[in-house]
C-alpha cells in the first residue's frame, strides 16, 4: 500500500490527552522545561511535563539514539556479555524540531554501512518520530539553506501550530497513532492555514549558509586563535558522531565493562598516539578538521553537508565562533 | 543484529621475545579469516583495545601478531603467557592490493616493528609463488631491535628472495650494514616496473619515499600503510580520519597516489 499522508487536527487543550494515549503503549520522549527557560528532551512520566512552547531544546534528541555514554559489554572472569544492544519498549520521540530530525538522517549514514552500529540502529528502528514544526525560529537558525526548513523533515508525523489547534500530517503506516476521538479530520481551511503558517515561519529564517564553497585555510587559522578548544560546539551538535571507547574494571580486573562516550575532534588527545606523536598537534589543525569534516569530507561521501542549521554551536560558543560566518567568508569582502 | 563491537576469545598458543620490547604472539581463534595487510582489534578486558597488524600469512593456517610495548594495552599483553586468553575482532582494513604484485619485482622496505605487516605479505607471496623477485630491505636502530631474526635465514634460502639488513648503530659483534634503510636501495638492481611496499616510523617513510622517487618509482608503485589513532576499527568513531579517508576502512594500505592531495597527509 502506498504511504499516503493523512491530514488531521487536534485542539491545543487536547494535546495532553493525546500524549496520555501514546504513553499507554510507548515510552515517550518529549521536551520538558527545566529551570526558567531551558528545555531538554526527557523520558516523560506525565503528559503534564511536556512543554510545547520553546524555540529549540538546549541539546538535540541525539542522545536518545547515541547517548553521551553507553555500555558496550560487561565481562566477568573470562566471559563477556553483550549488555548494550537489547531492544527496549517501543518509543515515541515527541516534539523534535525538523532540523534535529534531519540530524538523525545524517547520523544514519555514519552508523549504517559496511558495518552496522547495533546500538544506534536498534534505537532508531524502535522509535517513531513526531516532529513539531517551528513557528518562531531563532535568529541563528539557517535550516532552510540546508534542504529542510522549519516544517519539512523526515519525521513519521509532523504537527504544526495553527493558533488554537495543531495540524497533523501522518503517514498511513502510523495511522493508529492518530486514530483517537480527540483528533479530527482536517478541513480544507486547515490545510490552507497550515500552508500560510509554514510560509510565515520560513520567511522568518533570514540566515543562510552557502554550499559548495572552498574553505579558506588562512581564515580558519585566524578564527581558530580565539577558540578555547572546549568542544562545546561538537557536544551540542545534532550531527557530530565521534566517540571514544574505554574499559573500566574493578581492582581485581576480574569484572568490568567496556563503554563508549562522546568524544570531540576539538580535544588535543583525539589524535594523540602512544609514544607521543600527535597527528593534529595544533589547535588550528583541530579547528579546521571540524569544518572540513562537516562541509567537505562528509558531503563528498554522502552528498550533503554534515550540518542541519540548528544554530546551536553559534548560540553556545563562548567566544562567538559562528559557523555561518566562517563558511560564507569571502576573502574579497575582507581586508586582512 | 550482528554486533561488530563484540570481540571473541582467542588463546595465546606461544609467545616469542623478538627484541627487548617486541613480542610475537601466536593466537588460536576460531575461524578467523584475513588477508595480508589487514589488522585486528586486540582487547585485554578491563584495559582496552588496540589495532594490531596481522603478521602471519593465512596460507600457513596460523594467526600471529608482533607487538611493541607502548602503553596500556600493549603493556598488559606483554605480561601474558601461553595459555592465557585475549579477545580479538576483525580482520579489518583493505589489505594489500594483491593483484598488483603478480609476476612483479617487489621491493619491501621496513623499519623496526614496521616489518610486521610486510611479513604477512612476504610470506603470502612466497607461498603463492606468483612473483618475479622479492627484495626485503630491513633496518632497525640496533641489532637487538631487529624483529623476525630467525626468519632471515629462511628467506635468504628461497630462490628469488633477497634480504638486506642494516642498523642505525652497530655493536662490536655486528658484521652487517650500518646506516639508514634507504641506503640499501643502492645495493639492488630494480626492474623499472617494480612495486615497492614501505612500512615503518613516519620519519623513515619520509626518507624512503624520497629515495624511491629518485629511483623513478611512480606514485602508484609506492605502497605504504598509514597509522592513525583508532578506537572502533569500523569507520564509526572518527578517530582515524585523515582528510576524507578513514584509515580503518579505506586503509590502512594506501599508495602514494591515493594520498597525494589529501590535505592532512604530510610526508
Ligand atoms: C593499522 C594499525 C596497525 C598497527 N599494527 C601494529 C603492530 O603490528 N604492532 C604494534 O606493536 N603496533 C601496531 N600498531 C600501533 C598500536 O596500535 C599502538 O602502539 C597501540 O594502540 C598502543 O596502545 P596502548 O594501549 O598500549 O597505548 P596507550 O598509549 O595506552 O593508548 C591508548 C589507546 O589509544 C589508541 N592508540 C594509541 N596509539 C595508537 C596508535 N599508534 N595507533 C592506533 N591507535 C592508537 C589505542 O586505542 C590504544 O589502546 C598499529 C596501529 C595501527 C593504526
Ligand atoms: S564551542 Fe567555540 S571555543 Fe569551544 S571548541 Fe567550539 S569553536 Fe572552540
Ligand atoms: S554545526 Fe552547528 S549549526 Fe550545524 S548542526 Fe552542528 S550545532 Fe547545528
Ligand atoms: S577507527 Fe573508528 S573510524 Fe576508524
Amino acid at each position: 500500500m502506498q504511504n499516503k499522508i493523512i491530514k488531521k487536527v487536534i485542539k491545543k487543550d487536547k494535546i495532553k490527552n493525546w500524549i496520555n494515549e501514546l504513553m499507554k503503549n510507548y515510552k515517550v520522549i518529549a521536551p520538558v522545561k527545566e529551570g526558567d527557560e531551558d528545555v531538554f528532551f526527557r523520558i516523560i512520566k506525565s503528559a503534564d511535563d511536556v512543554c510545547m512552547d520553546f524555540q529549540n531544546t538546549v541539546l538535540s534528541p541525539k542522545e536518545f539514539f547515541f547517548p553521551k555514554s553507553e555500555k558496550i559489554f560487561e565481562f566477568e572472569g573470562d566471559e563477556i556479555s553483550d549488555s548494550g544492544s537489547k531492544i527496549g519498549r517501543k518509543r515515541i520521540l515527541f516534539g523534535a524540531r525538523p532540523c534535529d530530525v534531519h540530524g538523525l538522517t545524517i547520523l544514519d549514514n555514519v552508523y549504517k554501512g559496511e558495518f552496522n552500529d547495533p546500538y544506534y540502529l536498534q534505537r532508531r528502528e524502535n522509535t517513531t518520530i513526531i516532529s513539531l514544526a517551528c513557528s518562531e525560529p531563532d535568529e541563528n537558525c539557517f535550516c532552510k539553506s540546508l534542504g529542510t526548513g522549519p516544517v519539512l523533515c523526515d519525521a513519521d508525523i509532523i504537527i504544526t501550530d495553527l493558533g488554537d489547534r495543531y495540524f497533523i500530517e501522518a503517514k498511513t503506516d502510523d495511522v493508529n497513532l492518530v486514530n483517537f476521538d480527540i483528533i479530527k479530520e482536517a478541513a480544507p481551511g486547515d490545510v490552507e492555514l497550515k500552508d500560510i503558517k509554514q510560509k510565515e515561519s520560513e520567511d522568518k529564517i533570514t540566515r543562510a549558509i552557502e554550499l559548495n564553497k572552498n574553505l579558506d585555510d588562512l581564515h580558519l587559522e585566524a578564527e581558530s586563535r580565539k577558540c578555547l578548544g572546549c568542544g562545546c560546539c561538537t557536544y551540542i551538535c545534532p550531527t557530530c558522531t565521534c566517540f571514544d571507547v574505554s574499559d573500566e574494571s574493578m581492582i581485581s580486573k576480574q569484572k568490568g565493562k567496556r563503554f563508549r562516550c562522546w568524544d570531540s575532534c576539538m580535544f588535543p588527545s583525539f589524535a594523540l598516539l602512544a609514544g607521543g606523536e600527535n597527528t593534529r598537534e595544533e589547535k588550528s589543525d583541530r579547528f579546521k578538521q571540524r569544518f572540513y569534516h562537516k562541509f567537505k569530507y562528509y558531503p563528498e561521501k554522502y552528498g550533503k553537508v554534515m550540518c542541519v542549521g540548528c544554530g546551536r554551536c553559534t548560540r553556545k560558543c563562548p567566544v562567538n565562533t559562528d559557523v555561518v560566518k566562517i563558511i560564507n567568508y569571502n576573502k574579497l569582502d575582507c581586508n586582512y | 543484529m550482528q554486533n561488530p563491537y563484540l570481540p571473541y576469545k582467542a588463546t595465546i598458543k606461544s609467545v616469542k621475545q623478538e627484541t627487548p620490547d617486541v613480542k610475537t604472539f601466536q593466537l588460536e581463534p576460531c575461524n578467523f579469516e584475513y588477508m595480508p595487510g589487514q589488522f585486528l582489534e586486540l582487547s585485554i578486558l578491563g584495559i582496552g583495545e588496540a589495532p594490531i597488524s596481522i603478521t602471519s600469512s593465512a596460507t600457513r593456517k596460523i594467526l600471529e601478531i608482533s607487538v611493541k610495548l607502548m602503553g596500556q594495552v600493549t603493556g598488559a599483553l606483554h605480561e601474558l603467557e601461553a595459555g592465557d586468553s585475549v579477545w580479538i575482532r576483525g580482520a579489518y582494513g583493505n589489505g594489500f592490493p594483491l593483484e598488483r604484485f603478480e609476476g612483479k619485482e617487489i621491493v619491501f622496505v621496513g623499519g623496526g616493528i614496521g616489518l610486521a605487516p610486510l611479513r604477512s605479505l612476504i610470506n603470502y607471496l612466497i607461498d603463492k609463488k606468483n612473483f618475479k623477485k622479492i627484495y626485503i630491505l630491513y633496518g632497525a636502530r640496533t641489532p637487538d631491535d631487529l624483529v623476525f631474526k630467525d626468519e632471515f635465514d629462511v628467506w635468504n634460502k628461497i630462490k628469488n628472495v633477497e634480504l638486506h639488513v642494516t642498523v642505525d648503530k652497530g655493536t662490536d659483534d655486528w658484521k652487517g650494514n650500518v646506516g639508514v634503510v634507504g641506503a640499501l636501495l643502492k645495493k639492488i638492481n630494480i626492474a623499472p616496473d617494480a612495486v615497492s611496499v614501505v612500512c615503518g616510523p613516519p620519519i623513515m617513510i619520509h626518507f624512503v619515499v624520497k629515495d624511491l622517487k629518485s629511483l623513478n618509482f611512480s606514485d602508484d608503485r609506492i605502497i605504504s600503510t598509514m597509522e592513525r589513532m583508532m578506537k572502533c576499527g569500523i569507520g564509526k568513531c572518527g578517530h582515524c580520519n585523515i582528510g576524507e579517508k578513514y584509515v580503518c576502512i579505506d586503509g590502512p594500505v594506501f599508495t602514494l597516489g591515493d594520498m597525494k592531495g589529501n590535505r592532512e597527509f604530510k610526508i
